[in-house]
């Protein structure tokens, strides 16, 4: 396979040997899970829900400024808990095993105007599946952003860092929308009707989502209403700007590498691998950043185990740095801040044509500086 | 024994537990938090899940032990006979059986209790993990009373009773039920145990045989006497043809004693037995053995929304999804190797093997991904 932006490739054996290893630290894991893993999730749950009910509780019973304000930060942790460590992984399967049905990926469903259904659909199969493959991956700019020279230039484009700030606060009304696939049902390609029973399952969670923060919780204030409305609008307005920031990180940061289709055929499972490790980026921090990104700064382990509890990805990574090196192959990590920068700039990059001299002088394409860390 | 409740215990009486029928009409947002601090402040409080507490642990013979649980105050009873579906958590897995209740219905009418009763298993994950870890204090999950091994509503003439080992404890509720009826007399037990340590409930079989002298109560010790011989143990029943005959015990033991029976002239709707399959460690292995060389059909039965009563067969080593398709559903499914979930379904019964691992999933493993599934035996699936 050869990829774009860097010449990086692996002969066959490589590739077969490559996955073996990937395979046996999968399973080195397998075999470890226990009681460890379901403390862990257990303890986040119960974290979400004492942010939750504090946080709720502050923005009601408020009296000043402070407290309210404190009431919406608690609420906004509370969601970025809960969608990104909990909702997002345990969606993914990575909880299957413990036999908890409040636990199973097929029945929970998130605190997010996104249907689960429909996240498992764009989400666990169609990115986790075709990652960073152009015109496969929907994720890859969201049909919104020009973040690769495949797509041809109009001059909307120019204003895409708009785009990006519209879609980054309004996140998960684009990540529940995903499904539509609004410019293929625009363009005709997929006949509206096509998408009526998504819409029927988006409607229906939207409204339950909407009641939930618009509807009941400011009845129960009463006369306070007013505070508890724009409360939760800002709570959630912060998990958007929150976690479309981390997403974003995850794919489209300088050296996180796009592939065609035509070199993806008949991937072997090593192949694959290679893939998910060449189209996925990290960023280093605490603890708690690691958490409240629901470990997707850990987003090349990820990739390459979408399904193993996320809180092994940091034990995880230090094999699969070993195997890369191991390999000579780039493993894409930095801080939060410098893996973010990359990505503003591959927004504004892409915002101008291909050749343009603007762009060179704007926006100059990194080199490996950033490739290999 | 004294008996301990927990935090708040005093507010478990039935007036709270109707209060939970109001709660219900809460908007689910609200209900989820409440749930939450209700468990935190006593797991019993639960909205969704029911939990138990364990009062105490009786020894009741080497290897078998009762627990005394305290169940929430919503928990609806039970009929002598019935058992609990009990679920704990070994080493982050949840793992679920099915215990009879072995204590009188007198006793959760007094005090709002029951015990279950837990023969160790040689191997048995659960039953080792009871004996070991389970202690005044612990918490379970519980069910609502299940299962139709139970008395006729009005009291039967004269039942018989067979027994073996832990199959005991069904029985023992249904004895200490009759007897407080004052309907003990004339029914009959028969008893059969290893040997003279393994008898469990001594005690409270003696006590009863005593207080009612129409009962009659016999023990067979295999060790002493060999393997029990149905047509003679059961050759002195008088009127079998008008009594009802209760058999709980290991399948072998039911299949004999009932073909027994029904020789002597028992009807066959007189005959109730409720199976207490010992260890299916030995044909698991055997199965095991079996999958290299697979080639015997298997059939999948499906429910849930969209595939129910569809019946899927064929020959290892097709995958559910495989298998599903070709019998032209078109199940939900995504990346086909073992990567997404998207095809996730859940497995009521039955082994599949796992082709990503090359592992046989275990029995207690209920989701399933359909894409590298290959059912080995008859799978029964409960929603997909």
């Amino acid at each position: 396979m050869t990829t774009k932006s860097q010449q990086v490739s692996l002969s066959e054996t490589e590739l077969e040997s490559f996955g073996a290893a990937l395979d046996a630290i999968r399973q080195s894991v397998v075999d470890d899970l226990g009681q460890r893993d379901l403390d862990h999730i257990k303890k986040m749950q119960s974290l979400q829900h004492w942010s939750e009910i504090l946080g709720r509780g502050l923005i009601h019973f408020s009296l000043n400024p402070l407290t309210w304000s404190a009431g919406v930060a608690l609420l906004s942790g509370s969601k970025i808990l809960e969608n990104m460590e909990i909702g997002h992984n345990v969606m993914h399967g990575q909880y299957d095993w413990t036999n908890d049905p409040e636990l199973q990926s097929s029945q929970y469903e998130w605190d997010n105007v996104c249907d689960g259904e429909s996240w498992r659909k764009t989400h666990n199969f169609e990115h986790h599946t075709y990652t960073n493959i152009l015109g496969k991956d929907r994720d890859y700019g969201y049909a919104v952003l020009r973040l690769d020279d495949s797509v041809s230039w109009r001059p909307w484009h120019l204003t895409q860092f708009v785009q990006y700030a519209v879609l980054s606060a309004a996140f998960e009304w684009g990540v529940a929308l995903h499904e539509l696939e609004f410019d293929r049902v625009k363009s005709r390609e997929v006949p509206l009707r096509k998408k009526l029973p998504f819409l029927k399952r988006f409607a229906k969670k939207a409204t339950q989502q909407l009641n939930k923060d618009y509807v009941v919780y400011p009845i129960l204030a009463g006369p306070f209403a007013p505070k508890v409305v724009a409360g939760n609008f800002l709570a959630n307005l912060g998990r958007n700007l929150w976690s479309s920031s981390i997403i974003f990180c995850g794919h489209f940061t300088e050296g996180a590498q796009t592939f065609a289709e035509a070199d993806c055929q008949d991937e072997t499972r090593g192949q694959w691998y290679f893939r998910q490790l060449l189209g996925s980026s990290n960023f280093s921090g605490g603890k708690w950043l690691h958490i409240m990104s629901g470990h997707l700064s850990y987003q090349i382990e990820h990739h390459l185990f979408p399904d193993l509890p996320a809180h092994r990805y940091p034990e995880i990574a230090e094999k699969v740095q070993d195997l890369c090196e191991q390999y000579d192959l780039p493993y894409n990590t930095g801080p939060f801040l410098d893996q973010f920068k990359t990505v503003l700039a591959r927004v504004g990059r892409y915002s101008l044509p291909a050749g343009s001299r603007l762009r060179s002088r704007l926006f100059p394409e990194l080199s490996a500086q950033t490739q290999a860390a | 024994m004294t008996l301990v409740s927990g935090p708040l215990g005093f507010l478990n009486v039935p007036a709270v537990g109707n209060g939970y029928a109001l709660l219900s009409l809460l908007p689910s947002a609200l209900k989820a938090q409440l749930d939450f601090l209700l468990t935190k402040t006593d797991p019993l409080f639960g909205l969704q899940r029911m939990a138990a507490e364990v009062l105490g642990v009786v020894e009741e013979a080497p290897g078998v032990k009762s627990l005394v649980l305290r169940p929430p105050v919503r928990w609806q009873g039970f009929e002598p006979g019935q058992y609990v579906n009990i679920e704990l958590d070994i080493d982050g897995v949840r793992y679920r059986r099915n215990y009879s209740i072995s204590s009188a219905k007198s006793l959760f009418e007094r005090e709002g209790l029951f015990s279950i009763t837990v023969k160790q298993v040689p191997g048995g994950l659960v039953s080792e993990y009871v004996q070991q870890h389970v202690k005044a204090g612990s918490y379970l999950y519980i069910s609502e009373a299940k299962g139709q091994f139970i008395l006729p509503p009005l009291a039967a003439s004269a039942p018989v009773f067979v027994a073996a080992g832990s199959g005991i404890t069904p029985v023992m509720a249904m004895l200490e039920a009759l007897a407080e009826k004052d309907a003990l007399d004339g029914a009959e037990l028969i008893y059969i145990v290893r040997t003279r340590a393994d008898v469990i409930f001594a005690d409270r079989l003696r006590k009863l045989s005593e207080q009612y002298k129409g009962f009659q109560y016999s023990l067979y010790f295999s060790d002493e006497r060999g393997r029990a011989k149905f047509p003679q143990l059961l050759k002195d029943i008088d009127q079998p043809t008008c009594r009802k005959l209760y058999i709980c015990g290991p399948e072998g033991m039911m299949q004999s004693a009932q073909k027994a029976a029904l020789k002597l002239g028992f009807r066959p709707s007189d005959i109730a037995s409720e199976s207490f399959g010992l260890s299916n460690l030995n044909k698991t292995k055997r199965m095991m053995g079996e999958v290299a060389s697979a080639s015997s059909s298997v059939h999948c039965e499906l429910s849930g929304k969209t595939l129910s009563g569809k019946t899927l067969s064929g020959h290892p080593p097709q995958t559910l999804l495989e298998l599903a398709e070709r019998a032209g559903l078109k199940p939900k499914y995504g990346c086909r190797s073992g990567i997404c979930h998207e095809c996730s379904c859940l497995k009521s019964s039955g082994r599949v093997l796992n082709l990503k691992t090359g592992t046989l999933v275990p029995e207690e493993q209920r989701m399933v991904q359909a894409c590298i599934s290959v059912p080995i035996d008859d799978v029964s699936i409960a929603s997909w």
